[in-house]
């Protein structure tokens, strides 16, 4: 079966002809153009989907003490859902999502192991983790990535011929003390490249719809809708045309980097030519309006409300295919984020908590991120594909945390969160069955990246690495 | 060779127990003034003064000083062009971006905040290096430039400003090609080539298209706003010699590099004229330019940032009117040491005021000033004086596992101020000794450890420092006991392992300042924020070295504006060199 062609704005434009139009441009757009009929799931095989969250905190099994049961305590099918991962029992996901414990990431004074970290355990996991490397310099003492992201290596694979090649969102509002880096990472021209993450519902927003013209009451006509476009259009001409001169007068370096942004700036008008097959799952989503408040110190940025926009921009794409990758950050490294309501205000943010507040409220904390996550599989659960199926089943979607539990391998004490053992990582979805659905896999003393290996696996890559790291686990493939 | 080193990240590789060649310069003869300070003009040691924490001036504006800074204070050999450091292509930061939307548009509302993504702290947010363009970015830049833009039309005064002539009608060509010329100048920090006139004219036919003048003019500031040579800094200058390499930088180059370095936002109409006049081709023209930008409330602005960043206390773990607060008190001590009274810039350290208002003095438990918006005070704890007496400083890296720690509070001595790097424990090395102690043990002794085998060396760097700065908790306040023992009393002494002992943050400062320890860390980071790289090759580490030797007479008396001056009308820094593609 074929799938539905892309139709340019400017058939669109012809096409419409003389008839009077109801709806703003966007609305037009994603309706359905040239009286084909509305509804259904996008034609053809539906395709894979392939998701990336991490968040800045830990979630462990195992290591004993009070963190003790904050992962499912029996292995196999039908595992009670623990405090920390409760929230998925009530999304109704449960069996929906693989739990890999006992995961340890190898200190940087073990040799023998690869893809190790060193020093403290924040800053240090993401890149062993997310890019099976050994992490190089990062922003203020910080190490990442030194190869590409899991999510980046299967977008070569299955990222093709959609609108966008991934979405790359983070919750997190800012860095409370600056930015401290992406967490994923391409190959751009040779050079590893740091895919920094919209933060903003507004940008995410735009970026997907290419939305210059807000929904209105009042109907426009062709005519202008064309001259909006044109517009549109003569901005980033403009825009482009002097990028190109500019790039003309540069070194080689300088110029490679002007390339990067001027790639983005051809995605920009791209987004003005290109219109998205159409269905009765693929509306266009109201705008989000503006951005939660941002203010100074490590307050509370609207980061739910935040997460809830980016969680239905990713499931809108997915369900439309405009595209197969969702590199979903919910917290910097170290998290940081500020406290949401309900939690007790005498804590500056998350990570501070975890020192000073009861384990019982930092596992409460950790749920409250799971279930920031939890939210985005319980959507792309309820959409269904053409073939009786779900989008999440088709789907695979990761969460992978900073730390575990367990030895602190900085000051060599025991029983901390501040530990790369004991490490968990959450698989949602099926990988079209290449995964197994619903069940606590203990993987006891195996790299986090050898869960990201098999994922990538499960996906169709065929690449036999993740950076050094090359063991797989077998026992979650279906 | 020993001031040479002195200037480098000085790494202490070995931890032997004393620092490496060089790494401390004793310089007993040039001690500060230190607290003592001038009551006059509201120095040290005055309890009155002003009670608003800087000069009040709106931005844009000049500080009248006792005196101006004209450079000078860089002795020694010439440091010439060949010595130039290599330059890339600069993004302006999110900050530099909102000054310039100020600039441009007066919308003072930081349009771009929020919806550009945060710049990575390397410490300093300009390291060209972290700058991958990004959808986030270039889909950010369209809405902020969108945003901005739409709110300036909606502000019929602002916009007139702006366009800076009123239309005789739609079709007005004039008006439109006058705002396209003097905005577009302004906007790309240089004069418009014709083809970029007439480029940028073709806007109007759509205002004419559209009935409207303005919609050519909203389309024009759209493209302007997002345009590359506004968004990022290129540097191309002419050749010099034979070397393919290096390249003399042009007049407006000059004026960008000076005015983002010294201010964090575009030349200024002023700045851009004397460059199309051929004076920044000089060095005694960049000389001048720079004294004159000094002066402005921008620099201020600037230099607090620089330090902020510098120092770590750019985002400080608090909130609310204390959070406030304590910005208050550091900017008010940059302000009044720096520019209002051009003192040393040591005396940063050992300044005997500061300036609190009835939250932070109470936090501080300081008698309260009974005033809300803050006074300049001598606090009654003598152990609080300067920088390191201020709760910004007690928020960076000096606390971990629910307390302060000694260890980490002496490596971000070491680090932050001294730019010293000490190695993290060997291979193999195990560190229960210290987590395995009696939790109820003094912290003396719960730190015994570190002071005996192989851990002595690397920890007798850091912890004697950090004891010494026991007194006040992570958040600055003062304390005479340990948190969570009451039995074990503080006493506060601490030692700079070859330097001296001291006890509290007073006394460290006086110590560091006295002997001219903090100045070669001044510059090397200055350098860095010049420069917009942290990674320093060993060219950069030559020249940062010969810098700091040139200070060697003028520590004592250094003001950061006479070194800012002397570093960028220096021929170095007058030149650049291409990066070579990796």
């Amino acid at each position: 079966m074929s799938r539905v062609p892309d139709i340019t704005r400017r058939t669109l434009l012809r096409g419409m002809g003389g008839i009077a139009v109801g709806l703003p441009p966007l609305e037009i757009m994603l309706r359905t153009p040239l009286g084909r009929a509305a509804g259904g799931p996008v034609a053809g095989a539906p395709p894979p989907r392939f998701g990336l969250s991490w968040a800045g905190v830990a979630l462990s099994a195992g290591g004993g003490g009070a963190q003790e049961g904050t992962t499912p305590k029996t292995e196999g099918l039908n595992w009670e859902a623990p405090r920390s991962l409760k929230p998925l029992a009530d999304f109704g996901v449960l069996s929906d999502v693989t739990v890999v414990s006992g995961l340890l990431i190898p200190w940087a004074d073990n040799p023998p192991f690869p893809a190790g970290k060193g020093g403290l355990v924040h800053f240090n996991t993401m890149g062993p983790q997310l890019s099976g490397t050994r992490g190089g310099p990062g922003p203020q003492g910080t190490s990442k990535s030194t190869g590409p992201s899991v999510d980046q290596i299967v977008a070569d694979t299955i990222a093709t011929g959609t609108a966008q090649r991934q979405l790359a969102y983070r919750m997190q509002a800012y860095g409370y003390v600056g930015g401290n880096g992406p967490q994923s990472y391409r190959m751009d021209r040779g050079t590893l490249v740091g895919l920094e993450p919209i933060s903003s519902p507004r940008v995410a927003y735009e970026s997907l719809f290419s939305g210059f013209t807000p929904p209105s009451a009042t109907p426009p006509d062709p005519a202008k809708t064309a001259f909006l476009l044109r517009q549109e259009k003569s901005v980033l001409d403009v825009v482009a045309d002097e990028l190109t001169t500019m790039k003309g007068n540069l070194g080689a370096a300088d110029k490679r980097r002007l390339e990067q942004h001027t790639d983005q700036i051809r995605q920009l008008e791209m987004g003005l030519d290109k219109i998205q097959p159409v269905g009765a799952r693929c509306k266009l989503l109201p705008m989000p309006g503006p951005d939660p408040a941002r203010e100074a110190g490590y307050a509370y940025a609207g980061e739910e409300e935040r997460g809830d926009v980016y969680t239905d921009l990713i499931a809108m794409a997915f369900a439309c295919d405009m595209t197969r990758i969702a590199s979903y950050m919910l917290t910097h490294q170290k998290c940081w984020m500020g406290l949401p309501p309900g939690f007790p205000r005498k804590y500056p943010d998350i990570h501070q908590m975890s020192h000073e507040g009861p384990v019982i409220e930092f596992i409460d904390a950790v749920g409250y991120l799971v279930k920031q996550w939890g939210k985005m599989i319980k959507k792309l659960k309820a959409i269904p594909e053409n073939d009786g199926s779900t989008v999440l089943d088709h789907t695979l979607a990761l969460m992978v945390f900073e730390a575990g539990h367990g030895k602190d391998s900085e000051t060599g004490g025991n029983d901390s969160p501040h530990s790369t053992e004991n490490m968990v990582v959450l698989l949602g979805g099926g990988a079209k069955g290449a995964i197994k659905k619903g069940i606590h896999y203990v993987a006891k003393g195996k790299h986090p990246a050898s869960v990201l290996l098999t994922s990538m696996k499960a996906m169709g890559v065929s690449q036999a690495n993740l950076g050094e790291v090359t063991e797989m686990i077998p026992g979650i493939l279906a | 060779m020993r001031r040479f080193l002195l200037a480098l990240p000085s790494v202490l590789l070995a931890c032997t127990g004393t620092i490496q060649d060089g790494g401390v310069e004793q310089s007993g003869g040039m001690a500060g003034d230190g607290i003592s300070g001038n009551p006059a003009r509201g120095g040290a040691g005055s309890t009155g003064g002003s009670s608003r924490p800087g000069g009040g001036t709106a931005p844009g504006t000049s500080t009248p000083g006792a005196t101006e800074p004209t450079g000078g204070v860089i002795a020694g050999p010439a440091r010439p062009a060949s010595m130039a450091p290599v330059s890339g292509l600069r993004r302006l930061t999110v900050r530099e971006y909102d000054n310039v939307l100020k600039d441009l548009l007066l919308d003072p509302t930081n349009p771009s905040t929020g919806f550009l993504p945060d710049d990575q702290r390397h410490p300093f947010d300009n390291d060209y290096k972290a700058q991958d363009p990004s959808q986030a970015l270039v889909q950010g830049l369209s809405l902020a430039a969108r945003e901005a833009v739409n709110r300036l039309m909606a502000d019929i005064p602002r916009r007139d400003m702006v366009v800076g002539c009123k239309p005789a009608g739609v079709t007005d060509a004039a008006c439109f090609k006058s705002f396209i010329t003097k905005f577009g100048r302004m906007a790309l920090r240089h004069t418009l080539t014709p083809e970029q006139v007439t480029k940028f004219t073709t806007f109007s036919a759509l205002g004419t298209e559209g009935a409207d003048f303005y919609l050519g003019v909203r389309l024009a500031l759209r493209a302007f706003l997002q345009h590359g040579s506004l968004v990022y800094r290129a540097e191309r200058g002419t050749p010099v010699g034979n070397d393919p390499t290096l390249f003399k930088l042009q007049g407006i180059e000059m004026a960008s590099r000076l005015s983002f370095f010294l201010w964090g936002a575009g030349p200024d109409n002023a700045l851009l004229t004397s460059a199309e006049g051929g004076e920044l081709d000089t060095a005694a023209g960049v000389r001048a330019a720079a004294g004159r930008m000094m002066k402005d409330t921008r620099a201020k602005d600037l230099v607090t940032r620089f330090h902020a960043q510098w120092l770590g206390y750019e985002t400080l773990v608090s909130a609310g009117d204390l959070l406030i607060a304590q910005e208050a008190e550091t900017s008010a001590l940059m302000e009044r040491v720096l520019f209002a009274e051009r003192r040393p810039w040591r005396e940063l350290f050992t300044f005997g005021e500061t300036f609190v208002n009835d939250v932070l003095a109470k936090h501080y438990s300081l008698p309260l000033p009974g005033n809300t918006k803050g006074a300049w005070v001598v606090p009654t704890d003598v152990r609080r004086r300067g920088l390191l007496g201020q709760a910004s400083f007690f928020a960076i890296g000096g606390s971990a596992f629910g307390d302060t720690s000694p260890t980490q509070r002496g490596k971000a001595v070491r680090n932050k101020l001294l730019c010293q790097v000490v190695p993290p424990p060997p291979p193999g090395v195990k560190n229960d000794a210290l987590q395995n102690a009696d939790p109820k043990a003094c912290k003396d002794l719960r730190y015994a450890a570190h002071r005996a085998g192989g851990c002595a060396a690397c920890h007798g760097l850091m912890d004697p420092i950090g004891f010494g700065l026991e007194n006040f908790n992570a958040f600055g306040q003062p304390r005479a006991t340990e948190k969570g023992n009451p039995m074990c009393k503080i006493s506060g002494d601490g030692e700079l392992l070859g330097v001296g002992t001291f006890n509290g943050p007073a006394e460290l400062g006086k110590l560091m300042s006295d002997a001219g320890l903090l100045e070669p860390c001044l510059v090397q980071q200055l350098y860095r924020f010049a420069v917009g790289r942290t990674d320093l090759d060993t060219n950069d580490m030559t020249l940062v070295g010969s810098i700091t030797d040139g200070l060697k007479d003028t520590k004592a008396t250094l003001k950061i504006d006479d070194l800012m001056v002397d570093l960028v009308s220096s021929e170095p820094f007058r030149h650049r060199r291409e990066e070579v593609l990796q």
